[in-house]
């Protein structure tokens, strides 16, 4: 029987390994708890914005679906949502062509945003530096584990970032390579100590916001580029009616059926 | 437990459907009873987003089977744990449904500020205008749709009442528009089929009441018509094969006779497209006769041909 490379002191799990795992659990916790409550409340849409995106779905159905309506009718509409969407009579904010571009950095909508992202980054980056810096500070250079099964040598920089030891085995764990185990590795744990509903619900608001597109908000395109991409659109539509032929097509499904009769 | 889960999911569906407004009594007070019952047994296992909505539903269910009393305690209840969200507008349309059964229109209406942004309680707005001692009277209701609409574009609900409203006065080439607005945005809808075509079919009766000479184009135009009405109504069967009054809208279209009868001389006369008509009228009669027979009863013949004999 080889002898093993190192001997580890069983102190370490109590006094190292195990306080930096059940730490970050800890933080990790408290953070999703902190951001729930950093999250902005629902905020109330203005009625004009709400209407611009609305009369763009509308047109968007149009001409997707224009197959509903007569000749007559598909030809009415065209007209219609041409001239509509070539106005400005649905754009919730008229901008003065004359007027210098803004600045977006001054838009207070943009700010929103930015201070949204802001904090999200906030809280992910502080309690994770300081983590870091007291593993650093106190277990710096510590090897901390041995994993209970053999690994390859790729494994090297990942397991021992911090220990100058080359020729030690990979199995040998250092203390700030658990705590990046650990970083990467406690979604799971957490999922199962929050119960899924939660993050659940967050997916759902997400998606129904994404249900009508993004007019005006940062970094989306502006409504009159929309809009005139859409009445470009609908100018080169070609219309075919459902109606056409209907007769002839239910006829000849109860065909048999009429046989019989 | 798992029975629990399967019964709060369906109230939950029910309550976030809203489609408990299509209840009829027998089931509205059905769900009422059970949700009671399951509120008091299993109430404290819920999370609390879940009771909160099931409340909210206990509150409707409660209103609409007479049971005011027990619809102002559940009122109550939600107002005690979020009345201080003043800005709520879920909270104050339940106030003003509550204080508008209770009889207190001016009260539920001063409820709702006209806050042009909060969109739910504009909708309200519309809904009282709505109420008019003289039924027949509808241009203030017609009025707020059009601007509502204006304001909401896609509101498929709005664009579905302001059709009705305008069949009601008998514009019903404004009235198509409006169900034709519905299927652009959703064309499966086969109950929007059969009333874009009962429209149709009004403005034949009463374009044929208006006829005074027989002369080719006024009846050519008026076949057109029934041309429309038909269509609409043969789309809604090819969505839903056993569509009752679809059925029964195809037959009573092909049973004009007298009106047919003043084509068939046209088609005498060597017109083609009336002569095709008429064709397809014989075989889909047929056709149709065969089907109403087959699953409709005459119950529901009687009240499904009222909605003809406008």
């Amino acid at each position: 029987m080889s002898t093993p490379d190192l001997l580890l002191d069983p102190q370490l799990k109590y006094w190292v390994l195990l306080p930096i795992s059940f730490v970050m659990v800890l933080v990790g916790l408290l953070r999703s708890n902190a951001t729930y409550l950093l999250q902005p409340g629902p905020k109330l849409e203005e009625f004009k914005a709400l209407r611009e995106k609305q009369f763009l779905k509308r047109a968007a159905c149009f001409r997707q679906n224009n197959g509903v309506l007569t000749k007559e009718e598909f030809e009415n509409r065209k007209q219609y949502f041409t001239a509509t969407l070539e106005s400005n009579e649905f754009y919730a904010i008229v901008e003065d062509p004359n007027a210098d571009p803004a600045n977006p950095l001054t838009d207070p909508g943009m700010n929103d945003a930015l201070m949204n992202m802001a904090k999200g980054n906030v809280m992910n980056y502080i309690p994770q530096t300081i983590i870091m810096a007291w593993v650093n500070y106190f277990f710096a250079g510590f090897v901390i584990m041995k994993l209970p099964f053999p690994l390859t040598d790729g494994f090297k920089q990942m397991l021992q970032t911090g220990i100058e030891t080359p020729d030690l085995n990979v199995r040998y764990v250092s203390s700030i390579s658990w705590y990046f185990v650990n970083l990467f590795g406690l979604r799971p744990v957490y999922s199962l100590l929050m119960g899924d509903l939660a993050a659940a619900e967050l997916m759902n608001q997400q998606q129904q916001q994404q249900a009508l597109p993004n007019i005006g908000g940062p970094g989306g395109p502006k409504a009159d580029k929309l809009f005139k991409a859409e009445a470009e659109n609908i100018q080169i539509l070609t219309h075919k009616s459902i109606f056409d032929g209907i007769t002839e097509r239910v006829l000849e499904k109860y065909a048999d059926e009429l046989k019989a009769l | 437990m798992a029975d629990v889960n399967v019964v709060k999911n369906n109230f939950l569906l029910i309550a976030s459907s809203g489609s408990f407004a299509n209840f009829n009594p027998p089931q509205l007070i059905y769900y009422h009873d059970k949700l009671q019952q399951f509120l008091l047994s299993s109430g404290d296992t819920l999370a609390t987003v879940e009771l909160f909505n099931l409340y909210e539903l206990q509150f409707y269910l409660a209103l609409l089977t007479k049971n005011d009393i027990e619809a102002k305690t559940v009122l109550n209840k939600l107002l005690d744990q979020f009345g201080n969200n003043k800005k709520s507008q879920r909270l104050k349309l339940l106030q003003s449904i509550y204080l508008e059964a209770i009889g207190d229109k001016e009260e539920a209406l001063n409820l709702i500020n006209r806050n042009p942004d909060e969109i739910q309680l504009a909708r309200r707005l519309v809904t009282f205008s709505r109420m008019n001692e003289n039924e027949d009277d509808n241009e203030d209701y017609i009025e707020t749709l059009n601007y509502f609409l204006d304001l909401q574009p896609s509101d498929l609900i709005a664009w579905s009442e302001l059709g009705h409203e305008y069949s009601k006065i008998g514009h019903y080439d404004k009235a198509i528009h409006c169900f034709k607005e519905i299927l652009l945005q959703d064309s499966f809808i086969y109950p929007i089929y059969y009333q874009v075509g009962l429209n149709y079919y009004y403005q034949f009766l009463q374009e044929e009441k208006n006829l005074k000479t027989e002369r080719k184009d006024k009846l050519l135009e008026l076949m057109n018509i029934l041309i429309n009405a038909r269509n609409n109504f043969l789309r809604a069967i090819e969505i839903f094969d056993d569509y009752p009054k679809g059925w029964v809208g195809i037959l009573t279209i092909t049973k004009l006779n007298s009106f047919n009868d003043k084509l068939k001389k046209l088609s005498d006369g060597g017109l083609k497209e009336v002569k095709q008509y008429l064709e397809q009228n014989e075989s889909l009669q047929k056709l149709s006769n065969s089907k109403v027979e087959e699953f409709v009863t005459t119950e529901e013949y009687g009240s499904i041909i009222k909605q003809f004999s406008k």
